[in-house]
């Protein structure tokens, strides 16, 4: 009975108030599911094609009045329970809102979870004041949760008028009830809220403060002394104990700013001020220290508790802290002579900062009120020696006399890595059993190591001829897991393309397994076709998924780059086709990617036994990974077994049994690594010459220079409503001779043919290094990162080459724009850093390092450091050479030369005292390749180059350098330190 | 996961008062296994009232971090726990994302006072509380009492604050799993106060995503990003920065990396007071979602030792199982690694400095704790599924196939070397605990 008559009044679009107040409960409760399918019924929509100029627009429009829906809804708020209503209410603001509802249902039917749902739900339009009218009619407690919601929104009223929104400030709404500057405003100060970004950007018509509106708001108050300015302060101190973020802490310190407590509140407000000093926010601690730099001259200022919490304070990672701190200590010193010496020793953890200005302030607060003859501060004192700049030993030398015999001792550092390249801890493991092998291919798409793409095309072949009918079934997890990686669209952070095309190469593996082994791998290709049914079906997939399931011969690959390793997959693809288990020359024996000359020679040998034929970029590579100069001892007999006469030459030479001039270059490309490796100018210059080819690009050496250069671009001028060229400045690197485009290749099958079958007559050099472009797009480079460091490895002895193209194409500016080309300076930085062997590098490596160290990638710089550190240490880094890149650069002003000093005092200065005088070299060498005015930041180099140059008394200034700084002399901010350098 | 929920009720606010000269810490305490009868566990006063509230509100903000999660979440749990007994008291917690651990033990001499109840419990630590303990200053008196001495002891010992949180799933499997991380840990370096504070200045600032090295060049110690295999790994270390504010402060820093690197730890040593804080492999990784204890977990504990032994320990003390086998009369001799198994049922913890478990029941029912580990539960399902065949097994090797989704896993178990060809395995090598194929093969193994 009850439905149909509810179904009539929708019908007729009735009033169903009087219906619903005569329901029991018990009625109520019977009528949900009714409810819930006429809910369902009324508010149903259809949809909407619509033919426009832009194409079909798909849209929908309820079936049903609005006039209908609404009584559906009053009828389901007075039947439904709390979940029920929530499900169903779209708009929960009706609710609280509505005057319909307000009016006409809520003053006789009020569920009791009423209130909780409305302080859960959080209306978006229940203002505070329509809230707080609630509140007085008694109709639900707003929870605090809502009350910090829409408290700051209060004061201002917007509305739409004529179609323009207005806004209007309406402070008033805060003295409409009692409870709102009793309980509620305090409310802001407990937890966190929105009141700090709020009303920045509105414009208001009644209100032309131009500053915070809320800040003003509490600056009224306490004026008018509606708030207790007293209470206010307190409560303002304290939030920073709250956990607020920065930015809300920042909100209510800039509130106390205004509020600016006099020097008698600050001194009766102690303790809170106190208690904010241990907030993780330097603009809080900043502030408290504002206001004790002027209390802690007064006799009431709680001195020792200050002295007390010094130590945090001067560990400071903020400077301006750390030097408030050393100013409140010293008026602390004047007023309290007692403290002095507690003072003293506070100012001594001062020492420890690296900056030289707070070291030397702290070194002249303890001169002024230290005694040298306190053991126990000398000691202190003495435990920062090592880390004291020469300006602070000179202002402390009366307290370091026990100091002088040790001064400057700095350790030498252990050694970091072994520095052999094939020590027995970086052999890499070798598999022979089936389970070995097979537990090693199912991990090689992990990228768990570098070297295991590496090692995959060497072991497959090897799995390939162990496999029978027994045991191939141990396969099918790893062709499922490659199979999904080649198929799936997801970006996996850990992997790179290789590993992709790794899958290829399994998937191809498992193809040919399935042929041999038809019956045990049935259910996998089972399995594989429904997979490739599935995504044949879907029909954004389905092309990705055929191209993806190309034999990987017919793969395409993401840049020109990847054409290397594509070769070693199709050639170790061979060999399983062929069963096959010769090693390839280019497997590394050593981490990361090293290969000992015996074994090289072996398989060489191995190869000409098996009349198998060498591929030309797997020799290449190989040559690459031999370790420059280490010769066995049996190398001479070893090279004999070698048949091939040329290849048998080529490991003469490149064992300095023999000279370039001596031998027939029959085939170039086969000797091309070895006249790179050795990078002897003679030798270099007699190839070139003898081939009449040019091997600039292969060496990685270009004539470049840094200034500042004009770019143009367009932007649309409104007034004119054209566009119009603009011009911007950048000071950008550039390699002037760089050849952008790539060198015709052979094609891929040209190439695997193999070397022997080379046209003697050609002077065209085929290498790996015709590949080596690192593209860069727009916003991200075409190398993916983990894919860069396998690139460096291919040919670690000559690296300079893609080095230079990464220069190139990232680094023209020191600052990067796109994570992925960030992402590449950090790995080729670490690759760098385990190959780094040799101080002869081309320029190339060397002017990578340079930006390695000048870069806005902080990572990065600390790892360009660590090259340097240990390539000094292990004497393989020409420093003249680095550093006049340095400088080079830094004329063009690369780089902030900030950047570069906080560089130098954070990781390269004081490592010990062999470093420091590489450091000066380095210094020595950069000043002298810098511009004729000292560019900003200039100061800072000088002041270390002069702290090094009195760390190692023999280091003289190069004359050239010195002609330098005479010029720079005329500079008043640099003239004292220029002074002292050069002793005039 | 649906998401059970724990509710706290704690009789009042943790709270700081100050009377007669002297600073009272009331920490209000809450235990959904009650043991014992006294309301409060600890009474008196603490040695090192400066240090220790500092420690305390690096506890607070490392309990209220969180390094992976959105800020929605966040505000769910912030109450560490605290064990009292034996004359030590220890104060624990979890940053949210479960990766950052911290404890603050005070030790033996570190304060003065009677210990009314053994027990762990959950404290209150409310914002109020946390602000005036950074008031407090080096000659302050603080007395600490957790749980209320006397009933009516405050105004408001009628009410109660009652929070209802999901179910902190991840501290109670972190909880568990960082005990075994560190009883796998080794003691590595000791630096003194100015290599510390040389060490902490060398943190990048940012939330760094790339791993940095301990390396020590000189007398310095400092991070750097350049991988080193014989250098302590941070991944995440940007979380240290909750150390600084303590750095100045300490004696010295001891630090304890686990042996595979899967954690780190660091010992901040004050004056008979420690504060232990560990870090998981990634800042993205928990250590809730680590597997190492996995292991011990495959074969079930006779449910009368678990009675005997929660009867038989007394909370800090240290673990001594033949002990405890004699006066209980029940033989654990035939039970592998059984402090590791009791760890990892959260009724043990570990004292890296000491170097042994102590008896620490965490304040959560034990059936919770044990529904945790879902690669305990696959590996069960799994066996109940039938989907183990053992193919081969003799006195060291075992051999067998498991069923995974779609493919048979192919699992071999030879002495101390585990292998499996599934992607977990594959991609960690064991690093993070075993997979749930070879935890099935082993607990299949061991009840045939």
């Amino acid at each position: 009975m009850l439905t149909q008559q509810i179904e009539a009044i929708v019908e007729r679009e009735e009033d169903i108030i009087p219906l619903l107040k005569s329901l029991t409960p018990t009625q109520k409760r019977e009528l949900v599911p009714f409810l819930k399918t006429l809910r369902t019924r009324i508010f149903e929509r259809y949809d909407i094609h619509e033919k426009t100029k832009w194409g079909v627009s798909y849209s929908s429009k309820p079936v049903h009045s609005q006039a209908k829906m609404d009584i559906v809804d009053k009828a389901c708020y007075v039947c439904f329970n709390k979940t029920d209503t929530k499900k169903a209410f779209f708009q929960v603001s009706k609710l609280s809102v509505s005057d319909d509802y307000l009016e006409n249902i809520i003053p006789w039917y009020k569920p009791k979870w009423f209130g909780d749902f409305i302080n859960d739900e959080m209306p978006w339009d229940l203002t505070y004041e329509k809230l707080m009218d609630l509140y007085q009619k008694d109709l639900f407690e707003p929870s605090q949760a809502l009350i910090l919601a829409r408290l700051p929104n209060a004061i201002v009223e917007s509305s739409w008028k004529n179609n323009v929104n207005k806004s209007i400030y309406k402070p008033e709404v805060l003295l409409k009830h009692k409870d709102t500057l009793e309980q509620h405003i305090w409310l802001l100060f407990e937890e966190v809220s929105g009141i700090n970004n709020y009303y920045n950007y509105l414009h208001l018509d009644n209100y032309k403060g131009g500053n915070d509106i809320w800040i003003d708001t509490f600056i009224n108050l306490t004026e008018t002394q509606k708030l207790d300015r007293n209470r206010v302060l307190i409560a303002t101190l304290h939030t920073s104990t709250k956990g607020f973020n920065k930015t809300l802490s920042g909100w209510f310190f800039d509130l106390l700013l205004k509020l600016n407590p006099s020097i008698d509140e600050v001194l009766s407000l102690q303790d809170a001020f106190f208690s904010a000093l241990n907030s993780p926010h330097s603009k809080v601690v900043n502030t408290v220290l504002k206001y004790f730099k002027v209390a802690a001259s007064q006799k009431k200022f709680k001195h020792t508790v200050f002295i007390e919490n010094a130590s945090i304070l001067l560990n400071s990672e903020t400077k301006s802290v750390v030097t408030s701190t050393l100013m409140i200590l010293d008026k602390i010193a004047k007023t309290h002579k007692s403290s002095q010496n507690e003072v003293c020793k506070k100012a001594a953890e001062g020492l420890i900062n690296v900056d030289e200005k707070i070291q030397v302030r702290a070194a002249k607060l303890i001169e002024k009120y230290g005694k040298p003859k306190d053991d126990e501060l000398t000691n202190d004192i003495g435990m920062y020696a090592d880390n004291l700049f020469h300006n602070s030993k000179e202002i402390l030398k009366d307290f370091l006399i026990s100091e002088t015999e040790h001064e400057a001792e700095i350790e030498e550092p252990e050694i970091i890595e072994p520095t052999d390249v094939l020590d027995e801890s970086n052999a890499i493991e070798s598999y022979k059993t089936l389970d070995e092998l097979i537990f090693f291919v199912s991990q090689a798409i992990d990228n768990n190591e570098v070297y295991h793409i590496d090692l995959l095309l060497n072991y497959v072949p090897k799995l390939n001829v162990l496999l029978d009918q027994s045991n191939v079934a141990k396969l099918e997890p790893i062709f499922k897991r490659s199979l999904d990686l080649a198929l799936s669209y997801d970006w996996n952070s850990q992997i790179g393309n290789l590993e992709h095309e790794a899958a290829y190469y399994i998937n191809d593996f498992a193809e040919i397994l399935m042929k041999r082994f038809p019956v045990e791998l049935a259910s996998f290709k089972k399995k594989k076709q429904s997979k490739i049914q599935k995504l044949k079906e879907n029909k954004f997939y389905s092309k990705h998924h055929k191209e993806n399931l190309k034999v990987i011969e017919q793969q395409s690959i993401p840049d020109y780059i990847y054409q290397i390793h594509h070769a070693l997959f199709i050639q170790s693809k061979s060999f399983i086709q062929k069963n096959s288990t010769l090693d390839l020359l280019s497997k590394p024996t050593h981490a990361p990617c090293w290969i000992h000359p015996t074994t090289l020679i072996n398989r060489i040998v191995a190869f000409e036994k098996q009349n198998e034929t060498i591929m030309l970029y797997d020799f290449q590579i190989a040559i690459s990974r031999l370790p420059f100069n280490f010769i066995p001892k049996e190398i001479a007999d070893q090279i004999e077994l070698i048949s091939d006469f040329e290849l048998k030459q080529i490991f003469k030479y490149h064992f300095n049994l023999t000279e370039l001039k001596d031998v027939k270059l029959k085939q170039p490309e086969l000797w091309i690594q070895s006249v790179l490796i050795k990078n002897k100018t003679n030798e270099l210059d007699y190839f070139q010459n003898k081939l009449s080819t040019n091997l600039k690009k292969e060496i990685g050496t270009y004539t470049w220079d840094c200034k500042l250069r004009d770019h143009f671009y367009l932007e649309y001028d409104y007034p004119s409503k054209k566009q119009i060229k603009k011009k911007i400045v950048k000071k950008e690197l550039k390699l002037h001779d760089f050849d952008t485009k790539k060198k015709d290749s052979d094609s891929l099958i040209d190439n695997l043919k193999g070397i022997f079958k080379f046209n003697k007559n050609t002077v065209k050099i085929k290498s790996i290094y015709s590949f080596m472009y690192f593209k860069k797009q727009k916003y991200y480079t075409t190398i993916q990162p983990h894919d860069d460091i396998k690139f460096l490895y291919l040919s670690p002895n000559n690296p300079s080459m893609l080095l230079s193209q990464v220069v190139h194409y990232n680094l023209k500016e020191s600052t990067f724009w796109d994570e992925s080309s960030k992402k590449n300076m950090i790995n080729l930085l670490k690759g760098l850093y385990n190959i780094w062997n040799r101080p002869d590098y081309s320029e190339g490596a060397y002017l990578f390092l340079a930006t390695g160290l000048l870069c806005s990638d902080k990572i990065s710089r600390e790892l360009a450091a660590e090259i340097w550190i240990k390539a000094n240490y292990d004497g393989t880094l020409d420093n003249n050479f680095l550093g006049s890149f340095i400088g080079r650069l830094e004329a063009g002003e690369y780089a902030p030369l900030k950047r570069f000093t906080d560089l130098l005092t954070s990781n390269l200065f004081n490592i010990s005292k062999t470093h420091n005088a590489f450091l000066f070299q380095l210094l020595n060498a950069a000043i002298k390749e810098m511009g004729d005015t000292p560019i900003r930041g200039s100061k800072k180099l000088l002041e270390i180059f002069l702290e090094l140059k009195r760390s190692s008394n023999v280091s003289d200034i190069d004359n050239l350098t010195k002609d330098k700084l005479n010029k720079w002399h005329a500079v008043n901010s640099v003239k004292p330190v220029i002074k002292k350098l050069l002793d005039i | 996961m649906a998401s059970e929920t724990l509710s706290y009720k704690y009789n009042s606010q943790s709270s700081i008062t100050s009377a007669k000269g002297k600073e009272n810490l009331l920490l209000s305490k809450f235990n959904e296994v009650e043991k014992g009868n006294s309301p409060c566990f600890f009474w008196g006063k603490l040695n090192n009232p400066y240090e220790l509230s500092r420690c305390l509100i690096t506890l607070s903000n490392t309990v209220q971090s969180s390094f992976n999660l959105s800020p929605f979440q966040l505000a769910l749990l912030k109450d560490p726990i605290v064990t009292a007994g034996n004359n030590q008291i220890r104060f624990e917690g979890f940053s949210h994302c479960a990766g950052v651990y911290a404890r603050v033990d005070v030790l033996e001499n570190g304060q003065d006072g009677e210990f009314i109840e053994n027990g762990t419990t959950n404290v209150d630590f409310n914002t109020p509380l946390i602000s005036e303990l950074g008031k407090i200053k080096k000659n302050d008196d603080l007395i600490l009492s957790v749980g209320e001495k006397e009933v009516g002891f405050h105004k408001e010992g009628d009410s109660f604050i009652e929070r209802k949180v999901p179910l902190p799933s991840k501290w109670i499997k972190g909880l568990t799993t960082v005990q075994h991380y560190f009883s796998e840990s080794d003691y590595a370096q000791t630096l003194n106060r100015i290599q510390a504070l040389q060490l902490f200045k060398t943190i990048p600032s940012g939330k760094i995503k790339t791993d940095y090295f301990l390396i020590k060049r000189g007398n310095k110690y400092l991070f750097s990003p350049l991988k080193s295999n014989t250098a302590v790994c941070i991944g995440g270390i940007h979380r240290l920065k909750l150390l600084q504010p303590l750095i100045p402060l300490i004696n010295e820093l001891k630090i304890y990396p686990q042996k595979d690197m899967q954690s780190v730890t660091f010992i901040l040593c004050f004056n008979n007071l420690n504060f232990v804080f560990s870090i998981s492999r990634d800042f993205w990784r928990g250590f809730s979602g680590e597997g190492a204890a996995l292991e011990s977990l495959i074969e079930d504990l006779p449910e009368n030792l678990i009675k005997a032994f929660d009867n038989y320990s007394y909370t800090n003390q240290n673990f001594n199982p033949t002990l405890m086998s004699l006066e209980e009369g029940i033989d654990v001799s035939k039970i592998d690694k059984l402090a590791t198994k009791l760890s990892a049922m959260g009724l043990l913890g570990y004292d890296l400095e000491k170097n042994g478990f102590f008896y620490r029941r965490l304040p959560f029912k034990l059936d919770r704790i044990m529904a945790l580990n879902p690669r305990l539960k696959g590996a069960e399902k799994l066996l109940l599924e039938n989907k183990v065949v053992i193919t081969l097994k003799n006195d060291t090797d075992i051999e067998a196939k498991v069923e995974g989704s779609g493919v048979q896993h192919y699992v071999i178990i030879k002495g101390d070397t585990q292998k499996c060809t599934c992607t977990w395995f594959s991609k960690n090598q064991g690093e993070r605990g075993d997979c749930k194929h070879i935890l099935a093969v082993k607990k299949k193994a061991k009840d045939n």
